[in-house]
């Protein structure tokens, strides 16, 4: 009997199913009008005859399992009705497409080997928005990427994109970590390649905060103090710690309008908006140019680097635990205010430092 | 060396987890079920492109640098970008993105404020050799060293917007439209050293298949050059030439004997205009209707000629001579609903009105908004 006759008959009598057989083996029949509703098996059925009994089954990818397939044919089940208003098959899209980062991954796939392009549509856009906004680390961790960039290639393109003060942060702590790690290593070792790595990592960082492109020679036009390379790279941690500390100031500095403005305008734009984040993150590297021109002069004892060690530990823990509550705070503050651009002089960045002091 | 840094990546990771902001509500480690895909980088690299697609281009280029799956297929796939959210490390961006994405196509880099420099329109041409729609508007810094660079290197561009980029000389350009030959559509608004009779003179020789050009306020502007790319470009489409005050009618008259598919022109200010150059406009759409017969036997009468002009403040012209511009172009009009002949400031011309303006006024004997 062929598929024609079957559909005539349908509406009065009996349900026709499609035999359906996923990559693990497994065999399940479905209705014939919810299968048909999938480019791809609706082509296996008319130019093939598949799928009209068990042994004939049509193979589905190896994209598709059973919980993914059941998924589908859910979604088919639903939209091939055709007397369905438009804000039905809406809210019920919006109420499908919750369920875990995983199993979306695994949906978008199945669908796109199925061809079924509305459900690709619908979930690719749950993809986007779950991705917007993130930074690298987050995104490895949602979807289990390997993390196999070199440090110099991930901070590239990073220096002048991020945002958000707290992925910023984020980066230069894991930096920063990493550095520590590897000065560990070198004290067993005493490899003086090693150091280089470091310096090319912090350089790096050095030179977004610098607003200078990722190359080491600009790093080196730009400090003006070269001694032995131990120095630099205290002085290097130490600019980055201050710069650290910097932003430190930021969710702290309720009492100070300029900050706690850019802090509520970067808390508003992470909850929405994105027009204003780049102003802001603008004014955050202006922060960082004059920061670090006041910085040459810089001498470091190990106590105080210590204490500016400890400093970040705090904020970081802080940060972790405080920001809901903070964000709160900050935007009741920061509401609609201009950020304060900071002029390049010795006193802005005298001013910097006594800030810290106080602290 | 990367094994040590592998080692510690999983410290750090460990140390790191405490920190971080995000849960994503899965555990942590890599689970394997026993069927069907694990890992994201199952996904065909299209799936990943289309979900790319759907990100802004901050998003995009920060899932560039996710991991090397995904910088791969982001830097092989993408072909437009837009930086002009950048407000003050455009340039830095530049250099650092474009020996990656060297795939680029189109290239958005307005800017508010002047960032841009010329190594980083070096490094664009020097990795970017597919790209065909380029706008660097309002980049103050450049100079010609950049038009130099973009020559060499970006053959294959047909859009090219170069507004308010004051720096550039006549040479430089002229220079770059013996290299970009495909190029189809020109800005040139407020460049006014550049858009000279020579550049245009240079336009017209090689950039053959132009089919739109903004002259806006490029006061260097002659009939010499108008002539030139009126003779050499046949298929312009669009012309813009306000602010272009030394134009005169025989500009128009080349124009209206050699671009015959020209849609758009703009006279605004043009103060040397006079009804001759109305008349010729006129003329070359009879003259040439009946071997343009063909062509327009598909589409509707209206598809061909003039659809829109403006000769604002061309106070030398007459109400006939206009009137009958208007007739000769149907798609030309008056009325409120596709006003697309604009006589602003020109006092005179008051009563000219399109086709459907007058039978408006017949039939509902109501006043008419004059142009304005």
């Amino acid at each position: 009997m062929s598929e024609v006759d079957m559909a005539v008959i349908k509406p009065e009598m009996m349900k026709s199913y499609i035999w359906l057989q996923t990559a693990d083996g497994s065999i399940q029949q479905v209705e014939q009008e919810v299968a048909m509703f999938c480019p791809m098996i609706c082509h296996e059925v008319i130019q093939k005859g598949m799928g009209s009994s068990k042994n004939y089954a049509i193979s589905l990818p190896q994209r598709v399992n059973p919980a993914m397939l059941s998924l589908i044919l859910d979604y088919c089940r639903f939209h091939q009705v055709p007397g369905r208003s438009n804000k039905e098959r809406k809210s019920f899209d919006e109420k499908f497409i919750r369920m875990d980062t995983k199993r979306l991954c695994e949906l978008t796939s199945a669908a796109d080997s199925l061809q079924l392009k509305p459900l690709v549509d619908l979930t690719s856009r749950a993809l986007a928005r779950i991705i917007e906004g993130k930074s690298p680390e987050e995104i490895r961790e949602i979807f289990h990427l390997p993390d196999d960039l070199t440090e110099e290639e991930k901070l590239e393109p990073l220096k002048n994109t991020t945002d958000d003060p707290r992925i910023r942060l984020l980066n230069r702590l894991y930096a920063k970590k990493r550095k520590e790690l590897k000065e560990r290593q070198k004290l067993k070792n005493i490899e003086v390649e090693e150091e280089r790595v470091d310096d090319r990592s912090v350089d790096d960082l050095l030179s977004f905060i610098n607003g200078d492109n990722g190359d080491s020679k600009g790093i080196k036009n730009s400090k003006s103090k070269k001694k032995n390379r131990r120095r630099k790279d205290q002085q290097k941690t130490t600019s980055a710690n201050e710069a650290i500390k910097n932003h430190n100031k930021e969710p702290n500095g309720l009492n100070q309008v300029c900050h706690s403005a850019e802090v509520g305008q970067k808390v508003r734009a992470g909850v929405g908006a994105t027009s204003n984040l780049h102003d802001v993150e603008d004014n955050i590297f202006d922060n960082k140019n004059e920061l670090d021109d006041g910085d040459i002069d810089d001498e470091i004892d190990p106590a105080l680097k210590e204490k500016i060690d400890r400093e970040v530990e705090d904020f970081a823990r802080r940060l972790n635990s405080d920001w809901p509550e903070r964000m709160q705070e900050i935007l009741s503050f920061g509401h609609e205010r201009k950020p304060v651009h900071f002029s390049l002089n010795g006193n802005g960045s005298l001013r910097r430092y006594a800030n810290s002091e106080q602290r | 060396m990367i094994g040590e840094a592998k080692v510690g990546n999983e410290d750090l990771n460990l140390c790191f987890e405490k920190l971080m902001m995000v849960a994503a509500g899965n555990s942590e480690g890599v689970k394997m079920n026993s069927v069907g895909i694990t890992e994201w980088k199952d996904i065909p690299v299209e799936l990943l492109l289309r979900i790319v697609s759907l990100l802004d281009d901050q998003t995009a280029i920060v899932a560039s640098s996710v991991c090397s799956g995904w910088r791969d297929a982001i830097c092989l796939g993408l072909t437009q970008l837009c930086l002009s959210w950048c407000r003050k490390n455009m340039n830095n961006l530049v250099l650092s993105l474009a020996p990656k994405f060297t795939r680029l196509q189109t290239l958005i880099l307005r800017q508010e404020n002047p960032q841009l420099e010329d190594n980083a329109v070096e490094s664009i041409s020097k990795f970017c050799h597919d790209l065909q729609d380029l706008d660097l508007s309002k980049s103050f810094k450049l100079s010609d060293r950049s038009l130099y660079a973009l020559a060499r290197g970006c053959p294959n561009l047909k859009k090219l917007n170069i507004s308010g980029c004051t720096s550039f000389s006549d040479e430089a350009l002229a220079y770059l439209t013996n290299f970009c030959r495909k190029l189809k559509i020109l800005n040139l608004c407020g460049c006014v050293k550049a858009a000279t009779d020579h550049a245009l003179q240079a336009i017209g020789r090689n950039c053959n298949m132009l089919q739109s050009l903004n002259l806006g306020w490029c006061d260097n502007v002659g009939d010499l050059g108008v002539m030139s790319l009126a003779y050499g470009c046949h298929d312009l489409r669009c012309l813009d030439l306000c602010g272009c005050v030394r134009i005169t009618d025989d500009s128009v008259i080349a124009l209206a004997n050699e671009c015959l598919h020209l849609r758009s022109l703009g006279l605004y200010y043009c103060r040397n205009i006079t009804d001759r150059a109305m008349y010729s406009l006129a003329h070359s759409r009879v003259k040439n209707k009946g071997s343009m017969w063909e062509s327009s036997m598909k589409g509707r009468y209206e598809d061909d000629g003039l659809k829109s002009l403006n000769i604002s403040q061309c106070t030398a012209l007459t109400p006939s001579a206009v009137q009958a511009l208007c007739d000769t172009f149907p798609a030309l009009h008056t009325c409120s609903g596709r006003h697309s002949l604009v006589m602003s400031g020109c006092l005179n011309l008051t009563s000219v009105h399109c086709a459907c303006a007058v039978q408006a006024h017949r039939t509902f004997n109501t006043i008419f908004h004059t142009a304005h």
